[in-house]
């Protein structure tokens, strides 16, 4: 009895053994890409088009065979837009999935994620963070946004030299873009020369901005500053308008959305955005593309949210493709990747840092349509 | 500036003033921390967008339908979550627990029918006229911000009327003393449902006023405002209705002016000071008086 009992222990044992190393490396029969998006929370509006953007290029992949033969597969976590979450999805997602690459957004879940990203084997795809400390942050960190460091301080000197403006107000999303995009936008216009009147942070999902916009009405600055999201930048836009505000609003593209113009309305006209990301009706036949498959199946028209992450599955398949199923691979066949004409218009090859350095257009808004500023 | 603080402050508090009245009503009458209120806000905001913007009913229609779906989310709230607990003698923290998960079922429910994405609220043409501009002197107030001034005064006026009611009298009896209440042959259980039913369609009556002058409703726009009214109730006083009232439209002036001084990113700050301050010195709030006990 004794024996058999000890054959039954030492059997079991051997299946344990047997399963745990069947259990260790990759599972090479699919490919997955881990989505750190916040899919609740007050931006999770983000997370649904982040979603369908990525699941959309899955889908395109697959349809044509996958990747060597093996599909990709999207595994979602939700971050709730809290960095505490979005480790604890990190975590999920390469424990028990498995993924070795993730594209997580929002630039506090995107910084908590570094060092985890450092410290493991995974490669990473920054969409559209735009907070400057990813530049350079890591061997397997990407980003296909461009960083406030560049877009800020176009932003600047498009409003010191091209308007002539001498004096500005900022108002800013409290958060690690908004904050970001303040101290680049803000330096460069006093180092050109300007002055800054005010500086006035806000909360996502404010909705009245009449006080801050009134002591802004007193200043009677040049221009205005508005680093938010879409939907707060068109609130401050409408109410700016709405109190006799006549300043030039400048923005960056978070507000190429159809939703900016309906919430600001008549106000939308002659706002002035930095470009460096999607433009839902730039004429490239891949953005138009992606814009038609992506209403084909949504049945609503794509923001930048849903293009950056449908570019950052590809650029990742890409890369698979280069350097083969691996943290170190991708990474490889990220930077050799030369780059390639997508959803949000060309991407460049990526550079030293990592980054992709997209041009940067300034547009402006009239009648209905975004237009290119020609002076 | 000082005419169109004054102006902003006083539309900021007319919100806030309308969204306490129902909390403190509840608070008061039920002895509940309703942490649903906020969510019911949403809600009730999101059915006015529908009725709106989807279906293009004329405004006083869909004012009307929107009180009238506050107060039924209420009275479903009560029927659902509260009844039941009160038939099992469970205790105040319970009671706050039930109100958070019943917050966070409703928020789910609107992201699941609405979605979690903002959504515009385009009034018919007919109704245009909301987003019209007028000088007040040297201050701008839309006709939106107007129409929540008006409609919050003619809703004030309408509670100050109902508590004079034999109903209204009966929900300040239960606030008062719900033993007494109950010995003196009132219906408590339906003045329950009546205090939840009325406290729900103050604050969906605010969230329609809101969403019209903001032009845009999303899921999680209940949450601000739930902060804003407890705040506003426990500055201007849980035990008195008019305290109350007061309470909002001084958070809101306070919202307004305080940032003449400072950034606006201090102004929450500036609250909570403010909030510390009457919780260490005047506990009963600023405009209201002590009271000895509060009745369920």
């Amino acid at each position: 009895m004794c024996k058999r009992f000890q054959s039954v222990i030492t059997m079991t044992l051997v299946f344990l053994v047997i399963m745990v190393v069947a259990g260790c490396g990759y599972s090479a029969e699919v490919y997955k890409i881990g989505g750190i998006f916040p899919m609740t929370g007050s931006v999770a509006a983000s997370g649904v088009y982040l979603r369908d953007g990525a699941q959309l290029a899955i889908d395109k992949y697959n349809a044509a065979g996958g990747i060597n033969g093996h599909k990709l597969e999207l595994v979602v976590e939700d971050s709730k837009g809290v960095p505490r979450d979005g480790i604890m999805a990190y975590k999920k997602l390469v424990d028990v999935d498995e993924v070795i690459a993730v594209l997580p957004t929002l630039s506090s879940v995107v910084m908590a994620l570094v060092p985890e990203i450092n410290a493991g084997e995974v490669v990473m795809i920054n969409t559209l963070a735009k907070t400057n400390d990813l530049v350079g942050a890591g061997p397997r960190i990407f980003s296909i946004t461009v960083p406030t460091s560049r877009d800020g301080v176009a932003q600047a000197r498009f409003a010191f030299e091209k308007l002539g403006a001498r004096t500005a107000v900022m108002l800013y999303l409290k958060a690690d873009t908004g904050v970001s995009y303040d101290k680049f936008i803000c330096g460069e216009f006093e180092r050109l020369g300007g002055k800054i009147l005010s500086r006035d942070g806000h909360d996502a999902a404010t909705a009245d901005y009449r006080a801050v916009l009134t002591k802004i009405k007193q200043l009677n600055p040049d221009v205005i500053f508005i680093e938010s999201l879409y939907q707060e930048t068109a609130s401050i836009v409408k109410q700016a308008r709405e109190l006799g505000i006549t300043a030039q609003t400048v923005s960056y593209s978070t507000v190429l959305s159809g939703q900016f113009r309906e919430i600001a309305g008549e106000a939308a006209n002659g706002h002035i955005i930095s470009v460096s990301g999607f433009d839902p009706e730039d004429p490239m036949e891949s953005v138009q593309e992606f814009v038609k498959t992506y209403k084909a199946k949504y049945n609503e028209t794509p923001i930048i949210d849903a293009a950056m992450a449908y570019d950052a599955v590809c650029m990742i398949a890409e890369a698979i493709k280069i350097g083969g199923y691996s943290a170190d691979g991708i990474a490889n066949g990220l930077m050799q990747f030369p780059g390639f004409e997508g959803a949000t218009g060309i991407i460049p090859k990526f550079d030293k840092d990592h980054i992709v350095d997209r041009p940067i257009s300034i547009q402006y808004f009239k009648d209905g349509e975004w237009l290119l500023y020609d002076e | 500036m000082l005419v169109q603080t004054l102006v902003n402050g006083i539309s900021l508090g007319s919100t806030y003033a309308l969204t306490a009245l129902g909390f403190a009503l509840i608070y008061r009458t039920l002895g509940i921390f309703h942490f649903a209120h906020g969510s019911v806000y949403a809600l009730s905001a999101h059915i006015a967008y529908s009725l709106i913007t989807r279906w293009q009913l004329p405004l006083i229609l869909s004012l009307i339908f929107t009180i009238m779906a506050g107060a039924l989310v209420g009275i479903l709230i009560n029927f659902v979550i509260y009844e039941p607990m009160k038939k099992q003698n469970s205790s105040r923290q319970v009671f706050m627990i039930a109100s958070i998960g019943t917050s966070i079922v409703i928020q789910n429910l609107i992201a699941s029918i609405w979605g979690a994405i903002t959504k515009v609220l385009v009034v018919p043409d007919s109704e245009t006229y909301l987003y019209k501009i007028y000088a007040v002197g040297p201050a701008f107030v839309t006709a939106a911000q107007l129409l929540v001034i008006l409609v919050t005064v003619i809703a004030l006026i309408a509670i100050a009327v109902f508590s004079r009611s034999s109903v209204g009298l009966s929900i300040i009896a239960l606030g008062n003393d719900a033993a007494v209440a109950e010995n003196l042959g009132m219906n408590v259980k339906k003045i329950r449902y009546i205090t939840l039913a009325v406290g729900s369609a103050l604050a969906a009556l605010s969230a329609l006023l809101v969403s019209l002058d903001l032009r845009a409703v999303d899921s999680a726009m209940g949450v601000p405002i739930l902060l804003m009214t407890i705040i506003t109730v426990i500055v201007g006083g849980a035990g008195s209705f008019s305290a109350v009232i007061a309470g909002g439209y001084l958070v809101g002036l306070i919202k307004n002016f305080g940032i003449w001084a400072i950034t606006a990113e201090w102004d929450n700050t500036l609250l909570f000071i403010v909030l510390v301050l009457v919780i260490m010195y005047k506990p009963q709030g600023l405009f209201g008086r002590r009271i000895s006990k509060l009745g369920r």
